[in-house]
């Protein structure tokens, strides 16, 4: 047999069944600490297009992100991007044949950007912890920082991004959650799209909210997400996974993918019904690499719930707020059907210089009312009683 | 309706680098020239797209009063002006041409359309015209007549994957060696290019690079307005888009195929790969007119083969045109789609 060629015995060796042993496994998951990870590297053209498309993909309708002539009348003076669009690339080395799970983000946005800025990514391994849970007996938890430079080399975002990594459920201490079905009547169905109809009217849009305004302990309205369709993951994967979080030297067709095989092994696994070697993260499309991963269904891609955070602090917040912290934690995995409510609290005001910030507390509950992400956001608002930051923002940055 | 412009909805209309690197890769194409931006160096080339590119910016798949029914791609016709380069923006036109009424395979009595799309540039000098032929589908009428019925997933052999591989890493690509007409001759035959085994993974890239599926919102204010087509997941029993039968079985069998399938315009592309491989840099696709002739369904392979089935000298230019007839093959033989291409090639001392 050709050298060259994957060839059964090496696809076999691709592994459904890897597990994690221990501080070895945690040695591993930590060689890489320090080192500008490979993965991270991409620059990410901001155009029209894909903003357009990652609004699609967290359902917001801001018109602020949408619409370029209402962008350039705003206090930004052009069009610009929902935060969250850049920067969270998983940086998880190692482990070979141990599942990434997504496990949540904290981004710290330092300035605006919008259609025609080119973001540099680049991101390094911070560290790695053993860590159980009540659906995987091991895991090791890697972290990574990514930031977000523009093309005038100005910090755009910082994010610290959580990777789990658990073995499939075949593995020793596999990730093992009991197979869950959802199921919805036609009348449930159609209040949730009426309810989803209602929501465009949430944009705070021109009218500015002023931070003397909010009270602690006000509530952000509820924002509902869902039935999550199987499209909402598989055929949106390609634009904002690979298009807009960054390009992996597997993506591509078949004959990339036999590139990448044949360098990490451990990455495959043989489709039962063709034979063909395949991708394990076919899960968040597939019933059956959903179950072989260990999940209760076909599941979503954890970055879609944080835009949905995203979403429903800069719809609150109006077109004169800036979202300077967003963080958002996966608690629960969300299968296809599930429907996510967001809601948030203020927790704290503060002051910080002449900007007034307040701060939320952030959770998405499923139809179960267990909780799937928690998170926090602060906001910069403007303010009546402090020296107002307009015309301060990025207008003059530009 | 016909001759009347058509609304329609656009994905790319700037031919950034990723959108052009990544769009010729979710095809699986291998050549430098539209995958690399700086495969041309310091020649001060400038990086070019994948002649279907275009599809990104429009799809072509624009069908007027389709309701309830569903626009499957039957082929393209497409006039290539100039290449799409790096930094080009679009704008673009789509006309109804003719409608018609058939009797279909997939579902009986079918209407048919066919739709111009026209590329614009910058200063609105059209860059490439498109000639799709859609058939308007009845789901209902598709599931019941079952044209597929017996269809069973293809298992392969140990050494018909080798074979695949081994296709796969001799592809050739002509690159900057000019291939000069003088040295083209009528029935020459093309090395074979080989796309597949189709995987859900590419089929998701594919469709994330051109036509990426609406938002949860709009999607249900566009469904309750009856403009779109949906579903309800026999499985998940939420309202789902047709478009879900690319990578779901489920979603397939709803509108009458066995399983999830290709969407024919990555099959199309694949035939224009094959000829651009072929000619090189210094040649040019013109024209190519492709026809589909039955789906790929997941796991299915593409063996690409062509020959060269006449050559003419072109008057004032310093080349000659070649036609390439090429033909997609799957693994069991069938031919599934044909594609007449006209090349433009340099000549030998006048280039």
């Amino acid at each position: 047999m050709d050298s060259n060629v994957i060839g059964k015995e090496s696809r076999e060796a691709g592994s459904l069944r890897t597990g994690i042993d221990g501080d070895a496994s945690l040695e591993e998951a930590r060689r890489l600490v320090g080192v500008d990870h490979r993965g991270a590297r991409t620059t990410i053209e901001i155009t029209h297009d894909n903003v357009r498309d990652y609004c699609s993909y967290i359902d917001s309708s801001n018109p602020l992100f949408l619409d370029p002539a209402y962008g350039r009348r705003s206090r930004w003076g052009r069009p610009i991007a929902p935060p969250t669009m850049v920067g969270t690339a998983i940086i998880a080395p190692g482990l070979k044949g141990v599942q990434w799970i997504y496990g949540g983000a904290r981004w710290r946005f330092h300035r605006t950007f919008g259609p025609g800025d080119s973001i540099a990514q680049s991101g390094t391994l911070v560290g790695a912890d053993l860590k159980s849970g009540r659906n995987a007996a091991q895991m090791v938890v890697q972290k990574g920082l990514t930031q977000c430079v523009n093309q005038r080399g100005e910090l755009v975002a910082e994010t610290e991004v959580v990777c789990m990594r658990i073995p499939r459920r075949r593995g020793k201490g596999g990730l093992s959650y009991q197979k869950r079905e959802v199921r919805w009547t036609p009348g449930e169905l159609d209040g949730f799209e009426e309810r989803i109809a209602c929501q465009a009217d949430a944009v705070r849009g021109t009218e500015i909210r002023y931070w003397d305004d909010v009270q602690i302990g006000d509530a952000l309205p509820e924002t509902i997400f869902g039935p999550l369709r199987l499209s909402d993951i598989a055929l949106t994967r390609g634009t904002i996974v690979w298009g807009i979080v960054g390009g992996r030297d597997n993506n591509g067709g078949y004959g990339y993918m036999l590139d990448h095989y044949r360098r990490h092994p451990a990455d495959t696994y043989i489709n039962p019904e063709t034979g063909v070697t395949e991708h394990p993260h076919r899960g968040h499309w597939e019933q059956y690499m959903a179950e072989e991963v260990g999940m209760p269904g076909i599941y979503d891609v954890g970055y879609q719930r944080l835009g949905w955070l995203c979403r429903t602090v800069t719809d609150w917040a109006g077109d004169d707020g800036r979202l300077c912290i967003l963080e958002g934690m996966l608690r629960k995995p969300t299968i296809v059907g599930d429907v996510t409510f967001v809601s948030g609290t203020v927790i704290d005001k503060q002051v910080r210089g002449d900007k007034g910030v307040v701060v939320f507390s952030l959770v998405g509950k499923n139809q179960n009312g267990d909780e799937t992400v928690v998170g926090k956001a602060e906001v910069e608002l403007l303010a009546r009683s402090l020296r107002s930051p307009r015309n301060e923002g990025e207008r003059s940055q530009a | 309706m016909t001759g009347q412009l058509l609304p329609h909805r656009r994905h790319n209309t700037q031919a950034t680098s990723g959108s052009l690197r990544f769009w010729a890769r979710s095809i699986g194409d291998r050549n430098p020239a539209f995958t690399q931006e700086s495969y041309r160096g310091d020649t001060g080339a400038t990086f070019v797209a994948h002649p279907c590119w275009l599809y990104s910016v429009q799809d072509t798949i624009v069908s007027p009063n389709a309701g309830r029914r569903l626009s499957v791609i039957a082929g393209t016709d497409w006039t290539f002006d100039r290449p799409v380069v790096l930094g080009d923006t679009f704008t673009t036109r789509a006309l109804l041409l003719e409608e018609r009424r058939v009797s279909g395979r997939l579902a009986g009595d079918t209407t048919v359309q066919r739709v111009e799309v026209s590329y614009h540039d910058a200063i609105g000098a059209r860059v490439a015209r498109a000639v799709s032929t859609l058939f308007l589908v009845d789901p209902d009428a598709a599931r019941q007549r079952g044209r597929h019925a017996g269809w069973k997933r293809y298992r392969y052999t140990e050494q018909e994957l080798i074979d695949i591989e081994a296709a796969n890493d001799r592809e050739h690509v002509q690159g900057a060696k000019p291939r000069y007409w003088e040295d083209v001759h009528h029935g020459e035959e093309l090395p074979i290019v080989v796309r597949g085994p189709m995987s859900s993974e590419e089929s998701v890239l594919f469709v994330g690079a051109t036509r990426p599926c609406l938002g949860a919102s709009e999607f249900a204010r566009e469904r309750r307005a009856g403009r779109i087509a949906g579903f309800i997941h026999p499985s998940f029993g939420i309202w789902e888009t047709y478009a879900a039968g690319l990578v779901d079985d489920d979603s397939a069998r709803q509108m009458g195929y066995p399983a999830a399938h290709d969407l024919g315009l990555d099959r199309i592309a694949q035939t224009a790969s094959m000829a651009a491989n072929w000619i090189g840099d210094n040649g040019r696709l013109l024209r190519l007119d492709s026809r589909l002739l039955s789906p790929h369904m997941l796991g299915d392979t593409s063996w690409f083969k062509a020959t060269v089935s006449s050559t003419e000298w072109q008057k004032g230019w310093s080349g000659g045109l070649a036609q390439l007839a090429i033909r997609c093959i799957n693994q069991r033989g069938e031919v599934t789609a044909t594609a007449a291409a006209t090349v433009q090639l340099p000549c030998r001392g006048r280039a």
